[in-house]
């Protein structure tokens, strides 16, 4: 009786470290394809959200407090904001990747959501475009996609942390 | 011969979704359009297959008090595997897949061959029936895609149909429309095999399309060998 609760642990526990190490080896050589992909899809919503693209500079190190969802911030042209943010829904534990594009004058002029895969109707082409033109606080007003109602929360809050991250680095070369 | 029937056995007379019921949920997400429901029918083909094959392999070291928590491992491991790779190399089919790829994992089709085919046959065997029953998985997706892309979107594959665009039939791309397009498939599949709906005081082994070879196994409690008991 005894040894048979043994083998069954130990038949379970190999088991799993075998999947485990398979899985591991595989993540060894699709790991950095995946992000190559995922960098070069970030670059091309950089061009779509500011489709007039002369000069990028990236900020770095980013100001302390910056909301851990801004993952990178850059400078358009000198002027404009193109914010990279990576979040998730309190529904799902999926990424949702999300490129902003902010004016000088803090309002959005381009929205791109480059990774989400909970909906397919969601953040396509209409929802994010609905907060064009809209600043930090109007966004707020912007209505839930009906049936996605975690991930748009998730989507606002997104964006609201984009402009947080602005206000502190504009407040921080202020200074 | 016998090899062969295993095959063919999971195409039609005992397809895993118009006959067995099972995996109803990615059949109706999946089939509203045919690409999506050839890349799901193939991921669940090659997760079903390697899974089988795993399970069968390893058939006779598995205890049998662990043995759903080391299929759950196996299959999750398979399809974490197939995820990967889809991300890297397909990565607009992966997009496409969606939650749906991930969820192949809690597959009824998959954990039921494992218990009922794999666990009790030889590798050659199992392997053959998860490609019969991915493949018959497959096809009752795609039937059902086309009927519910061409009809109801007026499209083939992305494509669209041009004398179509002004007869289209949009409930059929809504869910109700696949249960619709689903119970005419199970209806037309019972038909042509010659099925019949159990009777209800037969809602024990002798109505299961499976109680061919389940009967087989010792576990299985018939009322004959519950009588003996």
């Amino acid at each position: 009786m005894k040894n048979d609760k043994l083998k069954s642990v130990i038949v379970l526990t190999v088991i799993c470290l075998i999947v485990t190490a398979l899985l591991a080896v595989t993540n060894g050589f699709t790991a950095p394809v995946i992000e190559e992909a995922r960098q070069k899809k970030v670059e091309a919503s950089l061009r779509a959200v500011l489709p007039a693209v002369n000069s990028i500079r990236e900020i770095s190190p980013l100001p302390e407090g910056t909301p851990s969802t801004v993952e990178v911030v850059y400078v358009i042209n000198s002027e404009n904001y193109a914010v990279v943010l990576s979040t998730t829904s309190a529904y799902s534990s999926g990424d949702m990747g999300i490129t902003v594009g902010i004016s000088k004058d803090h309002e959005i002029v381009g929205v791109k959501l480059t990774s989400y895969f909970e909906s397919k109707d969601f953040g396509r082409e209409e929802y994010p475009g609905n907060f064009i033109g809209l600043g930090a606080d109007t966004i707020q007003g912007v209505d839930a996609f009906a049936g996605v109602t975690y991930s748009s929360k998730a989507f606002k809050a997104a964006l609201a942390d984009a402009f947080t991250a602005i206000e502190l680095i504009e407040g921080g070369e202020a200074e | 011969m016998k090899k062969l029937k295993v095959f063919t056995n999971g195409l039609l007379k005992e397809n895993p979704v118009l006959v067995l019921v099972l995996g109803t949920c990615p059949t109706l997400a999946m089939s509203v359009s045919v690409i999506n429901a050839i890349a799901m029918g193939l991921a669940a083909t090659a997760v079903l297959t390697c899974s089988n094959m795993v399970i069968s392999l390893l058939r006779k070291i598995i205890p049998d008090t662990v043995r759903i928590p080391c299929y759950i491992v196996v299959i999750a491991g398979f399809v974490t595997l197939v995820q990967m790779l889809m991300e890297a190399y397909l990565p607009d089919l992966y997009e496409m897949l969606g939650v749906y790829l991930a969820l192949i994992v809690v597959n009824c089709i998959i954990l039921g061959r494992a218990e009922m085919f794999a666990n009790k046959h030889n590798v050659g065997e199992s392997a053959l029936d998860g490609l019969g029953m991915g493949f018959g998985f497959t096809l009752a997706l795609l039937a059902m895609a086309v009927i519910r892309e061409v009809l109801g979107n007026a499209s083939f594959a992305g494509m669209k149909i041009a004398f179509l665009e002004n007869f289209k039939i949009p409930i059929l791309t809504a869910p109700p429309g696949g249960f619709l397009v689903f119970g005419c498939l199970i209806a037309l599949v019972t038909h042509i095999t010659r099925g019949k709906a159990p009777l209800k005081k037969s809602f024990d082994c002798e109505g299961c399309p499976s109680a061919s070879f389940c009967r087989k196994d010792p576990f299985c409690k018939t009322e004959e060998t519950e009588a003996e008991a």
